[in-house]
């Protein structure tokens, strides 16, 4: 495209055969530029080929995918990489010697038999021919680069001697060692906690800004590119749809799906009565990909001639502003307008009651570790500690808070799958933290639990009917088969979906659709409590908004009261009321959802929430990460006093000593000694 | 690791002096009066019955018995068989070596055969050469050794008189063409399942390492692809290749029963069928005790070897 194109991938397309010798184009005709020097985003849903676009251009496709069509370029030297075959010399000169990826998963992503310094001492081996003993300087060096602490010691440590986050420093320090122009980092840090992805991120900025490496973030975090991405692509169905720079793509985007995706995704920054606008559908299915443009069946900008015209090719909207989509620039923005004034009708309705549903005070979950033929105890950890808050009915509750924060076994201790060792759980004012299973029955029929993934949360072998039914019957609540059955079919139109998908199994889903019935079953004993853990996570952007959506339509309609734990805070704060921020186990601030995000008071709600970024490159621009010590320890090493005070810039002597209790901050409730 | 290695040592010792226990009960377990059980036969004199009676320690009480026995059994003395009028260890002594040295043969053929087929198919997978050594695996793999036995003694010894029928002889009385002669067909017929198995698990367990992320990451290092699969893909697929191989060597000492049966080779599995048919208890004892200790010995090894190849099962321990 220009003179400084330091990588060209030009029309990729890239095909993969199935096992009957079905061949599907997941890549269709993909281009990409990369300036040297420069970072940029390529952002999709899962299934758009943002990955495959990368592993297309460096040969490292599975063995099923052809050999991508189209051209790779580097150093604008005219020489296209794909026509070299995949393991010959010159591919991999460039794949891991100028090219380096980092991948999603840091758990498996490493050789777990070989030790961390070798796998980077490979790299220099590989591509300087270096000796051993260089190679092994190198490596250490690269592992001091990327902040490990100890290089030297943890050299011949084997990776799962490694935290999530400093498996992803030696991965980035294995792709440095080869000195690498470009570095891919492919969701390099969506299996990370928000305060370490934060971390890393900011360290491959800087080692962009310093070395000159120039940067591929691909990620479907939307947030994540307007922070750190100089262009973003945006990709859909295996096809790039827009391209431009940052304050393109959030402030003036042109194409519909952009547009699309922008309103269907809560932000951290959001003003209360903010009305996500979920994309209807789902993406085409590969091996059914329409001819005409790929996002006219979501599309509610889309004309009669969309369908009857082939694919939009990519058009120039404005200064190194692409976009793909037949209407003009013209028509979009008016019919932006007109959709516009549409979304003004009005969030479903809040009403919170006095009456409290559920009253949890000082509630603390022992674990022990047992180890060796005894069971022998060796350890014990409280996993949740001190808990205390109620919830009303109509009220959303969002829990969030990073791994080993205690979340779950909050969400389990609460629906007495867990006895807590301490304090009481009172659900209409009855005490229920130690009742028999017996005597917990008609309790557990008034809280209902709905899981994260959907698909494996649902007994593959039971009709969607059948799972909505079972606690219909379980509960004895219909007598005849006819009562049940009527039941369900309610159930499932409440939820959004034709009662006449009752017959089918879970696989036949869509993962939203598993998620409505998993709700469904939620809703199915008549509770008045929901406790959702995770409900939305598995779920794609353009998804979630579609459950989120109905969560709030059911909690106006029924009037249930929500305990809503997740780990995204955008989410998170769109959908509650109020918000509990855990961490290792303890509560550290509890405060109305809207201020907690305009006036954080703890100092680890402040770093949760700086290392949160925000789908928008304007206000990125005025924010600033607050710097947090290290990751997040295991909770068998919770430090003595308050469990932040290791990573607190703030703590001193007493933080370390004692554990601070909740406290009225400024109509916060706040753990802390400083506030 | 040297906590787990003590703790695994522990482990194989109470093993062992637990199946002691039961092998020992077992001359007591079979109903009939024991003189007469471990004689083997009813009609033996007076004289006979109260010999063996003092000898088994039949006027002890049952602890001292025992111990008794066991430190018997620790001297190698595991009493006299009289069925053979001999030592039971002398009995041992001879039949060992020919078993152990078939078997060991069997294996070093059968490990680095099996793995090279599973890697090549493993790495071709889909291909026309995968598709034929995996249907040969299996197909081997299904063969009973016995008909195999037949078969070849019938192709080689009676049709094409290449090989004597059965037999086993050293190479230092019977010399080396002689001896060679012997032991070609008795080890085809202990590798070929052996070749089919290793084939079989090392095509599984390198399919599975194929598809591993860290698999990817080595390749996106733009490693050679002979370094990815010998470095990277090896260590991790051969892993479960121990686990079969120490179940392999466990069962070394003991014998094909029927191998050595069909070409009269005079070692344990020949020793053990003997033995029980002529219900000769102290030699069966033995042979148990002998197999057991041996078979506890290999797995010890095979979870040494372990943890010498994957650092996450030393790493996992030492936590504790």
């Amino acid at each position: 495209m220009s003179e400084k194109d330091l990588l060209y991938i030009k029309d990729i397309d890239t095909t993969f055969r199935s096992g009957d010798g079905k061949v599907t184009k997941v890549l269709d005709g993909v281009s990409i530029n990369l300036h040297r020097g420069e970072i940029i985003g390529l952002v999709g849903e899962s299934g758009s080929g943002k990955s495959m676009t990368m592993l297309s251009a460096l040969q490292l496709l599975p063995a099923n995918g052809s050999t991508p069509m189209g051209s790779v370029v580097l150093d604008d030297d005219g020489k296209n990489l794909l026509d070299y075959p995949p393991d010959s010399n010159a591919m991999r000169k460039v794949r891991g010697g100028r090219i380096g990826m980092v991948f999603q998963e840091p758990m498996t992503s490493l050789n777990p038999v070989m030790t961390v310094g070798d796998q980077i001492a490979e790299t220099v081996i590989e591509h300087f021919g270096a000796s051993k003993a260089e190679a092994k300087a190198k490596a250490i060096e690269m592992m001091k680069k990327v902040n490990i602490p100890d290089a030297e010691a943890r050299y011949s440590e084997y990776p799962m001697q490694f935290s999530g986050g400093m498996r992803q420093r030696i991965m980035i320090a294995m792709v440095l060692a080869a000195e690498p122009d470009i570095l891919i980092a492919d969701e390099a840090t969506t299996a990370l906690d928000v305060t370490t992805q934060a971390l890393l991120l900011e360290m491959i900025r800087d080692l962009s800004v310093n070395n000159g490496i120039s940067v591929i973030i691909v990620t479907h975090n939307l947030g994540i590119v307007a922070r750190y991405a100089q262009r973003i692509f945006v990709m859909y169905a295996g096809n790039v749809v827009e391209v431009g720079s940052g304050m393109d793509i959030f402030h003036d985007p042109m194409h519909p799906y952009t547009l699309s995706l922008l309103r269907a995704i809560p932000r951290l920054d959001d003003p209360k009565d903010r009305i996500l606008v979920p994309i209807e559908g789902l993406p085409p299915i590969p091996s059914a990909r329409p001819n005409y443009c790929p996002f006219y069946d979501r599309c509610n900008y889309a004309e009669e001639m969309c369908k009857h015209r082939s694919k939009p090719g990519i058009t120039q909207v404005g200064p190194g502003h692409f976009s793909c989509c037949h209407l003009s620039v013209d028509q979009i923005r008016a019919k932006t307008e007109a959709l516009g004034k549409q979304e003004l009708h009005k969030r479903a309705e809040k009403k919170i009651l006095d009456e409290v549903c559920l009253d949890v005070e000082g509630v603390s979950k022992r674990f022990e570790i047992r180890k060796g033929i005894m069971k022998k105890k060796v350890a014990e950890f409280n996993a949740i500690e001190d808990i205390t808050f109620k919830l009303r009915r109509g009220e959303t509750i969002g829990i969030v808070g990073e791994s080993g924060c205690g979340k779950t076994t909050l969400a389990r201790t609460l629906m007495r799958m867990y006895t807590p060792n301490t304090g009481t759980i009172k659900m209409f004012g009855t005490d229920i933290s130690h009742m028999s299973e017996k005597e917990l029955k008609p309790f557990h029929k008034r809280m209902a639990m709905v899981f994260q993934d959907p698909s494996s949360s649902m007994n593959p072998r039971m009709s969607a009917g059948d799972a909505v039914a079972e606690p219909i019957v379980v509960h004895n609540i219909y007598g005849s088969a006819k009562e049940v059955s009527d039941r369900v079919n309610e159930l499932f139109r409440l939820v959004g979906l034709d009662p006449n998908l009752k017959e089918r199994y879970p696989h036949e889903f869509s993962g939203g659709q598993r998620q409505r019935i998993g709700v469904a079953r939620a809703l199915a004993s008549d509770p008045d409590i929901l406790i959702l853990d995770e409900p939305i996570s598995a779920l794609d952007v353009s998804i979630q908004a579609q459950v989120i959506n109905l969560l709030e339509d059911l909690q106006s309609k029924l009037g249930l009261a929500y305990l809503f734990i997740a780990h995204d805070l955008a989410v998170v704060k769109h959908i509650s009321d109020r918000i509990i921020v855990m961490y290792l186990g303890r509560i550290m601030e509890i405060s109305d959802s809207d201020d907690l995000y305009d006036n954080p008071i703890h100092p680890y709600t402040r770093a949760l929430l700086s290392a949160v970024p925000i789908a928008d490159p304007a206000v990125e621009a005025t924010r600033k990460f607050e710097n947090i010590i290290g990751e997040v320890p295991s909770v068998l090493n919770r430090p003595k006093g308050c469990p932040f005070s290791n990573r607190c810039s703030e703590a001193d002597e007493r933080c370390r000593e004692e554990c601070p209790s909740l406290k009225d901050v400024a109509g916060h409730m706040v753990a802390c000694f400083k506030r | 690791m040297l906590k787990y290695l003590l703790k695994r040592i522990g482990q194989t010792i109470l093993i062992v002096i637990l199946v002691s226990v039961l092998t020992f009960f077992l001359v007591d377990l079979i109903p009939g009066d024991v003189v007469l059980n471990v004689a083997g036969k009813d009609d033996i004199d007076e004289a006979e019955y109260w010999k063996i009676y003092y000898e088994l320690n039949l006027d002890k009480s049952t602890p001292e018995r025992f111990v008794l026995w066991l430190k018997g059994v620790l001297k190698l003395d595991f009493g006299t068989s009289y069925i053979y009028h001999k030592p039971v260890w002398d009995l041992i002594k001879t039949n060992i070596p020919p078993t152990l040295y078939l078997s060991l043969l069997a294996t070093l053929i059968s490990v680095p055969i099996g793995v090279f087929f599973g890697i090549i198919s493993a790495v071709n997978r889909k291909k026309k050469s995968d598709t034929i050594i995996t249907l040969t695996a299996n197909i081997c793999n299904c063969l009973p050794q016995f008909w195999i036995g037949l078969l070849l003694t019938f192709l080689l010894a009676v049709k094409l008189k290449w090989l004597p029928t059965m037999g086993f002889g050293w190479p230092s009385k019977v010399g080396l063409a002689k001896h060679i002669k012997y032991i070609i067909m008795p080890l085809i017929c202990l590798s070929l399942g052996g070749i089919a198995g290793f084939t079989r698990q090392t095509r599984s367990s390198m399919l599975e390492v194929i598809r591993q992320d860290y698999i990817r990451t080595a390749r996106s290092k733009g490693l050679s692809k002979r370094r990815v699969n010998f470095k990277h893909m090896m260590k991790n697929g051969l892993i479960p290749i121990l686990t079969i191989l120490g179940g392999r060597i466990s069962r070394m000492i003991g014998g094909s029963m029927i191998i050595e049966n069909l070409f009269a080779i005079p070692g344990m599995g020949v020793l053990t069928r003997n033995s029980i048919m002529a219900k000769d208890l102290p030699t069966i004892q033995a042979i148990v005790m002998i197999t057991t200790a041996f078979s506890c010995i290999a797995f010890l090894l095979t979870d040494i070897a372990y943890m010498i190849v994957d650092p996450r099962i030393s790493l996992a321990e030492s936590e504790e």
